[in-house]
């Protein structure tokens, strides 16, 4: 019986003292994972003042950063070694490799397997970009409902192809957070096949404009557009990790979601990214967040997509929307979608935020269906 | 609330305490980790719990006339397992019945869609599924009586095993919740080993193979090399692995630090000389559910060599289809099904073991490549991604350049290959030297192994694969 004892007690010491360790240890990693969960600042803040608790910061901080320096170097002498044999292969290969991708498939599905057939590219596919010349105001963006005003006011307008033009070796950049991730890969297979357009898609899941200690993605559009200077569209989608409080850079203090403050901010943010691609000559599609099952998010996501609308007018760049594509033609939030001869089509995965793989299809879809191509293998516009 | 999560493991050490607080009386153990498990069902979503309670009164009170009634008891139980089945079936396979019966109605040319209808899929619900069916079977044939209801609670809902395994049996699982004498808490050096081992699995082996090559080549993959599409298939299969059973570990040594055994899961799967051999170690107490609840009752082996073999098919696609509504599971199901099939018939006309007997390690190549194939469909959204894959395997030889350094990844691979039966010697031998360090160092000890760890993982906390099936 004592024995026993004895030995939870040694157990929890051990559980206990591991664990206090490594809260010190790792308190910035904790910090940012709180602010980012749960949108205040961790418990273990209240530590800062002291700077023995900062030392451990520093010492785990210490251990990332060289093992950065070795990940990076083994990340270059990988590339190198890629680069080099595929320069030596393809020289080799010149006969046989035209430029083009050569592609089949091995064979074709039969229909109840297929899930390309549920969705139909829209008639009217420019409908609802805008793509302005910044005579609207900012102001007349406010109001709720106002997307849908705007969409159907650009069809009465639009008159010629409004379509974003991508020629041959140009490529596609994609940017956003986890419904990105979902949406790419579709729309880069659609551009890759039918349109011999190469991109790059660097969407990461729980990334947004909030929280750019965590990710910082004006940084990384930069980064990538130097590398990339064949990059000709940024194609953003985003939205759900960010309706909420934010810190102030170098503060204690956070901003209010939705304050004038917060809104300042993060249109700054967008401005930053935008620009990352327009310093560069490229264009960008900014697709609006679509309706979420959360009512809080949900409210979120509508204000959101009124800033991303405002200040991609501003910069005189092109915004859709996403919730049409989802058999959304208001701001609730909907699952299914009735497609003709296929009944009720789940759209929406439960957690009532991401697609399924027919959402992300049609919104991959739209995408595609805002583009056009020049010298594509099989041209769209006839 | 995931069992990697910062909370998880802030809120462990306290739980830990209260619960060994109350070390003379298991019974009130017992009603405190009933409390913790419903309320880690209750953070997924709170009417998850309302159906995981519903679930257990309504079974509760179904065991009564299994146990009791002498003539009827066999309508009784196969009353009850319908309840099981049918409530899985209706979270799990609703919208999937839904489009099937929606395309028929196309077929017939009738204009009418099927509504939609939102359901959920249950936090945990394909585990206690099968937990409580072995309780039913095991009341039957009287291996068990009939629990306290807090104790039957306990047993459908032991948080460790409830998300995502691994299966309890009820002959086996019982007698643990149901102890007089004061539970013990297992080694901790082997519970703080296997959550290092699942650190390293799941945070960094899973999240490194996932994010560089398997989603990239899974979402896309005709831009890749065959090379490289070779490669990510291949990490898929590790990323499985690794994430499985390294939830596996961790939830084994959570049970050990409360005082539980839980069943073993795995046992070097990828180390199997063929198919059968395969599933004797990947997922254990999956497949020897499968076995003992649907093969065997089926009629197992017992009734000459074809029938044996459509007892396998039916219970091998059953398996795939536990995996979640979708084609791509049930093919996956129906690969292993033809394999172990042909399995069994190359032992009868060449002599059982033929492949492993001429060369152990041709034949665990050859296992390990026919698993891979089945994971494409498993791994891929739907059955034309997954075909799709195998077209650009076979056309980008030289068509499309190579993304991934090659020249390290395979070699790396085949090292590991080679070097898999010394790596599963490591742990025990790991324990054995932290028995030999003094308790009161230990902690320092482990805070410079996790904090290596922890510093070599990508941020954020990865899911586990196997809680969504």
């Amino acid at each position: 019986m004592m024995v026993a004892n004895k030995k939870f007690l040694k157990a929890f010491y051990l559980l206990i003292v591991t664990m206090l360790l490594l809260l010190w240890l790792e308190q910035r990693s904790i910090n940012a994972y709180w602010i980012q969960t749960y949108h205040r600042n961790s418990p273990l803040a209240v530590f800062d003042y002291s700077d023995v608790w900062r030392k451990g910061g520093d010492i785990a901080s210490f251990l990332n950063s060289h093992l950065d320096v070795i990940q990076n170097e083994m990340k270059d002498v990988n590339e190198e070694i890629v680069i080099g044999f595929n320069d030596k292969l393809f020289e080799s290969l010149e006969h046989y490799f035209d430029g083009g991708v050569k592609y089949k498939l091995l064979l074709d599905m039969p229909a109840m397997f297929r899930t390309d057939i549920f969705y139909v590219i829209p008639q009217k596919p420019f409908i609802d970009i805008v793509a302005l010349e910044g005579q609207r105001k900012v102001n007349e963006v406010s109001s709720k409902d106002n997307l849908l005003v705007i969409n159907k006011k650009e069809e009465l307008e639009t008159k010629e192809d409004s379509r974003l033009l991508i020629e041959k070796g140009q490529k596609v950049f994609f940017v956003g957070d986890s419904l990105m991730q979902g949406v790419a890969p579709h729309a880069m297979r659609i551009l890759l096949k039918q349109h011999g357009i190469e991109s790059i898609n660097l969407s990461k899941q729980s990334t947004g404009l909030s929280y750019p200690k965590f990710y910082n993605w004006p940084e990384v559009a930069k980064d990538t557009f130097i590398k990339n200077p064949d990059i000709k569209l940024m194609v953003v989608f985003m939205g759900p990790n960010d309706p909420w409080d934010f810190p102030v850079a170098r503060s204690k203090r956070f901003f209010k979601f939705k304050t004038p403050e917060w809104e300042g901010v993060y249109r700054a943010r967008i401005q930053q990214l935008i620009n990352a691609a327009t310093d560069h000559g490229a264009k960008v599609l900014w697709v609006g967040a679509p309706n979420v099952k959360s009512d809080k998010l949900n409210e979120g996501m509508i204000y959101l997509n009124t800033i991303y609308l405002s200040q991609v007018t501003i910069a005189k760049q092109h915004y859709t929307i996403s919730n049409d594509v989802l058999g959304m033609f208001d701001n609730k939030f909907v699952k299914f979608m009735q497609i003709p001869n296929r009944g009720n089509v789940t759209l929406r995965t439960d957690d009532g935020t991401h697609f399924t793989t027919i959402g992300q299809k049609r919104i991959a879809d739209k995408i595609i269906s805002l583009l056009r191509f020049v010298d594509a293998t099989e041209p769209l516009d006839k | 609330m995931s069992y990697l999560s910062i909370e998880f493991s802030v809120a462990f050490p306290i739980f830990f305490l209260l619960y060994w607080i109350l070390i003379k009386k298991p019974a009130l153990q017992n009603v405190l980790l009933l409390i913790a498990s419903y309320a880690i069902v209750a953070t997924f979503d709170i009417k998850f719990l309302a159906i995981l309670v519903t679930y257990s009164v309504v079974l509760y009170v179904l065991s009564f006339p299994i146990y009791y009634s002498k003539k009827r008891n066999g309508l009784w139980l196969a009353l009850a397992i319908s309840v099981a089945i049918i409530n899985l079936c209706f979270f799990k396979y609703f919208d999937f019945f839904r489009v099937q019966v929606q395309s028929m109605v196309n077929t017939l040319g009738i204009d009418y869609a099927i509504p939609g209808v939102e359901i959920l899929l249950p936090i945990g619900i394909s585990f206690y599924t099968f937990h409580s069916i072995s309780y039913l079977v095991s009341l039957r044939k009287k291996e068990i009586s009939i629990p306290s209801p807090l104790d039957f609670a306990l047993f459908l809902s032991f948080f460790p095993s409830l998300i995502a395994g691994p299966i309890n049996r009820a002959k086996d699982f019982l007698p643990q919740i149901q102890v007089e004498q004061p539970r013990e808490v297992g080694s901790y050096n082997k519970a703080f080993v296997l959550v290092l081992l699942a650190l390293i699995k799941v945070l960094c082996l899973n999240t490194v193979l996932a994010d560089n090559f398997v989603d990239p080549v899974f979402a896309n993959p005709s831009s890749y090399n065959s090379l490289d599409i070779l490669l990510g298939v291949y990490g898929y299969a590790l990323q499985i692995f690794f994430n499985f059973s390294g939830y596996t570990d961790l939830v084994t040594a959570i049970a050990l630090l409360l005082g539980f055994q839980l069943p073993k899961n795995f046992n070097m799967p990828y180390f199997a000389n063929n198919l059968r051999d395969f599933w004797q170690r990947w997922h254990m107490s999956l497949s020897s559910w499968i076995r003992d609840y649907i093969y065997i009752p089926l009629g197992g082996s017992r009734k000459g060599f074809g029938r044996t073999q459509v007892n396998l098919f039916i219970a091998m696609t059953l398996s795939g289809l536990w995996h979640g509504a979708s084609f791509a599971f049930i093919i996956w199901g129906i690969i292993h099904a033809i394999g172990v099939v042909l399995l069994n018939i190359g032992d009868r006309y060449l002599g059982r073991n033929y492949l492993t007997n001429f060369s152990p390690w041709l034949a665990r190549f050859i296992t390990f490549q026919y698993v891979c194939v089945a994971w494409v469909f498993f791994r891929s959204a739907t059955l034309s991604d997954s075909l799709e894959l195998f077209s650009a395997f076979v056309y980008n030889v030289t068509s499309v350049a190579l993304s991934f350094n090659i020249f390290l990844y395979f070699p790396l691979l085949l090292l590991a290959f080679f070097a898999y039966p010394f790596l599963a010697k490591l742990p025990p031998l790991l324990i054995q030297l932290l028995d030999r360090v003094s308790w009161v160092y230990l902690p320092i000890v482990w805070v410079i192994i996790l904090l290596l760890v922890l510093t070599t993982a990508p941020a954020g906390i990865p899911n586990f694969i196997y809680a969504s099936f």
